[in-house]
């Protein structure tokens, strides 16, 4: 933990020159603690910002930006675990979170669920910072198994908002911990490494946009993946060392309990991947690392890979994923193969004006030039209201026969 | 004596089709009514069309009230789709009483962890059903009640689907002055229908080929390991061959009901079939070589896409018992020995098991999952209220 810990705050440089603005957002208690723990790791990083009812606790952070919200309603002595509270704690200071939010690329919204603020008011600071058109992704531990029962749902329900009001949102149960932590550890230390688990989620994606990239993945890959996620990410990592540090990191990545054993990757329908590196990253060591992951996902699975090189991780390596297990591949990525034909269709396609909106449609028309044949157009119909069924990037309305393009010989002799 | 009578409707791509059917003290199921309507507004197992939708309903409704003589106050619903999934969740419990025994409040503990999960947004829970009981991580146990542990952990097999899709269908029947007394996803229903018990126990693959969807089940290691549905069914055969052989949809159809094969016919390879490309126009010769090829791609296609599906839940070397087809598409020629050839198992095609009175009608593989789903009904509790609100205790028990 401690090497790590190095390691971020020489990045100050990188992080500065960075073309995304970044906010970092602690919401609540829990929340603020967290941001500090990223904020100790990421020394001249993002804007870190910590939003809480609590006024004492807020001090406490020591973060030099605090916005304490809801003082009518709480006089600055917290939430006391009523999420309604944290909900209007922080729509009574919306101007003020707008402010803060406005002109950022990218919004991190930091929160442990269970408490009075942080289920509240996270889902508050989401929606705005969304509506302020960034890309919004939240962070959210969620209660030991425990904690009462009350909590839990509280957790759940304001789980369910934090996914409506962001791109994304990556739960941490709290529980797959205990699996990290050893038997003896104390009630402090296993709350620290709740809290080192936001960092490390917060700190691997934005040291994926950061660093210098061998092979880079950017800004735009991050959002492909968030906003088609459905809003359910998980993310994982894992570090190695020695010689054989890639076996070792993907063996630790493929039993993590925060990637729920290795069933995310298989699960997902897209991943990012990103290896870190030190200078003495080789070819081979990625190569070990993506063929072993792509045994386990999915064939159809959509990989986002990318390798970073860091000074400071000669001899290490450290491997990243962001997993969403609900991907639809944007529109874009479909329409490619079928453009192409679209240009060949007859003037039967042409009557429907709205083929170029539809991926896939075009292409359904045979390529043969057949003018005469105008009874073709009230076939095309047959699965035009309804959503294209898209599975591993083909549209599976088109006719199998046209898609692996197998020629029909009819009426040709 | 028997039960009150049950009412099933399914809002196929294919065909609306209500069954009325009496389940006798014995657990025999006798079908009293049947009403059927080609579907008109349905794509893909979804609402496209609400207005022709509900006049199928209706109509359908109307033929099952009139043949059964029984007034349809509330049916229950099957549900299909591409947004149909299911995941496995698991929850654990504590046990925390002094002498260390596995108590009833355990297993609701771990029952309520396990069926709390998070899906995608839009998506709602259709069934949970329990997979099993672990003692302490590693020990299966049929009923873990008294037993000493120091936790206890319930799989449970999630199935959910979208939201609104359903409530779409939903509110088809609503307007038909209909209450929905329960709704459930029809491959499950199916596989009620036609799965012995001893194919259950062996591990199963069953693959209901409908018009619109491909809904899939399978049983491993004695329960249910697997669920879900693809948006591809024999509505895409015929579509495809419509567009291959530039023939109106309806005539398509024909083609695919009269000479369609799941593996071309070599023999047959020179031959042609007169198809009539509509009105005012000749009949001219399709090639039967061409028809068949654009069938058995697509069909072919399909049942990949299952066994894909099938391989990433690791489950094709778990069963014992091979593919069982069912639905309108099992009805294409050859097509368990293409699924032979495709999963390396056994295949067969399978009809709705055990059920008297309207046989006829009833011995259609088209008919499983509405027979399936009055089975279903007949085996759960007395109507429950709320949408969606389907806690199913019926799945745990493997008979």
């Amino acid at each position: 933990m401690n090497a790590s810990l190095r390691l971020m705050e020489g990045d100050g440089a990188a992080a500065s020159a960075a073309p995304y603005r970044l906010l970092v957002v602690g919401v609540g208690g829990g929340g603020s603690r967290a941001a500090r723990h990223v904020a100790t790791l990421l020394d001249h990083g993002p804007t870190i910002v910590a939003v809480d009812s609590d006024d004492q606790a807020l001090k406490e952070t020591g973060l030099p930006v605090q916005l304490s919200i809801g003082r009518a309603l709480t006089r600055g002595f917290g939430a006391g675990g009523d999420a309604a509270i944290g909900k209007i704690a922080a729509e009574d200071e919306e101007n003020k979170l707008r402010n803060l939010v406005e002109g950022m690329d990218l919004v991190f919204v930091i929160t442990t669920l269970g408490g009075g603020t942080g289920s509240g008011a996270a889902p508050v600071v989401a929606r705005i910072a969304h509506e302020q058109s960034a890309l919004t992704i939240c962070f959210a531990s969620t209660p030991f198994d425990f904690e009462a029962n009350r909590d839990k749902d509280a957790a759940q329900e304001a789980l369910r908002q934090l996914r409506m009001h962001s791109d994304a949102t990556i739960c941490m149960p709290n529980q797959r911990l205990l699996e990290i932590v050893p038997d003896q550890a104390t009630l402090k230390s296993t709350f620290d490494a709740s809290d080192h688990m936001i960092s490390m989620a917060v700190i691997g994606i934005w040291k994926l946009l950061t660093e210098t990239g061998l092979i880079r993945l950017n800004f735009s890959d991050l959002k492909n993946l968030v906003e088609n996620s459905g809003g359910a990410c998980s993310f994982g990592y894992a570090e190695g060392a020695g010689p054989d540090k890639a076996k070792q990191a993907t063996q630790a990545l493929l039993t993590s309990p925060l990637l729920d054993h290795g069933n995310v990757i298989a699960q997902a329908d897209a991943f990012l991947l990103n290896i870190l590196g030190g200078p003495d990253l080789a070819l081979l060591d990625v190569q070990q690392v993506m063929s072993n992951i792509q045994k386990v996902a999915r064939r159809d699975a959509k990989i986002f890979m990318g390798a970073t090189v860091d000074n400071d991780w000669q001899g290490r390596l450290m491997v990243t994923v962001l997993a969403a297990e609900h991907w639809v591949a944007a529109k874009p990525l479909i329409a490619q193969p079928s453009s192409a034909p679209a240009t060949e269709a007859p003037p039967a396609a042409a009557a429907t004006p709205a083929a170029p909106e539809k991926p896939g449609e075009a292409a359904a028309t045979p390529e043969l030039g057949q003018k005469e044949l105008v009874f073709e157009k009230h076939n095309r119909g047959r699965f035009d209201k309804v959503e294209p069924t898209i599975h591993g990037g083909e549209d599976l309305d088109v006719p199998t026969f046209h898609r692996r393009g197998v020629k029909i010989l009819s009426d040709r002799g | 004596m028997s039960l009150p009578p049950i009412v099933a409707l399914e809002i196929g791509t294919a065909t609306v089709r209500a069954l009325v059917g009496e389940l006798t003290e014995e657990g025999q199921l006798i079908v009293s009514g049947v009403g059927e309507c080609p579907s008109r507004g349905v794509r893909k197992g979804e609402i496209t069309d609400f207005d022709n939708a509900l006049s199928c309903v209706r109509e359908a409704l109307q033929k099952a009230e009139d043949n059964s003589h029984v007034t349809i106050n509330a049916v229950h619903l099957l549900v299909s789709g591409g947004h149909i999934r299911s995941r496995v969740n698991r929850g654990t419990a504590p046990v925390l009483n002094d002498v260390g025994e596995i108590t009833a409040e355990e297993i609701q503990n771990a029952e309520k962890m396990a069926r709390a999960v998070s899906l995608p947004t839009g998506h709602e829970v259709l069934h949970t059903i329990l997979q099993r009981y672990l003692v302490d991580e590693n020990l299966p146990v049929v009923n873990p009640e008294g037993l000493e542990g120091t936790k206890l952990t319930v799989d449970m097999l999630i199935v959910h689907g979208q939201c609104n899709a359903m409530r779409n269908i939903v509110k088809v029947v609503r307007s038909a002055q209909v209450d929905v007394a329960d709704v459930a996803f029809s491959g499950l229903c199916a596989a009620l229908a036609v799965l012995t018990p001893a194919e259950k126990n062996n591990g199963v693959l069953m693959i209901d080929l409908g018009g619109g969807t491909t809904d899939f089940v399978a049983y491993a290691e004695e329960r249910l390991a697997d669920a879900g549905a693809f948006a591809v069914g024999g509505d895409h055969i015929s579509n495809d061959l419509a567009f291959g052989l530039r023939l109106p949809l309806a005539e398509a159809e024909r083609l695919k009901l009269e000479f369609g094969t799941a593996i071309p016919d070599y023999a047959a390879r020179n031959q042609s079939v007169t198809a009539s490309p509509g009105t005012g126009q000749p009949p001219r010769q399709v090639r039967l070589s061409d028809l068949q090829m654009i069938a058995h791609l697509r069909i072919e296609e399909t049942l990949v896409l299952v066994r894909e599906q099938i391989r990433q839940s690791k489950l094709i070397s778990k069963l014992g018992s091979g593919v069982v087809l069912t639905g309108g598409g099992s009805r294409l020629k050859k097509v368990d020995q293409l699924a032979e050839k495709i999963f390396g198992l056994p295949c067969r095609v399978g009809k709705p098991r055990e059920v008297s009175g309207m046989t006829a009608v009833m011995e259609q593989p088209e008919c499983s999952a509405v027979v399936g789903m009055l089975r279903y009904a007949a085996r759960s509790l007395p109507p429950r209220g709320g949408f969606l609100d389907t806690i199913v205790n019926i799945f745990r028990r493997k008979s």
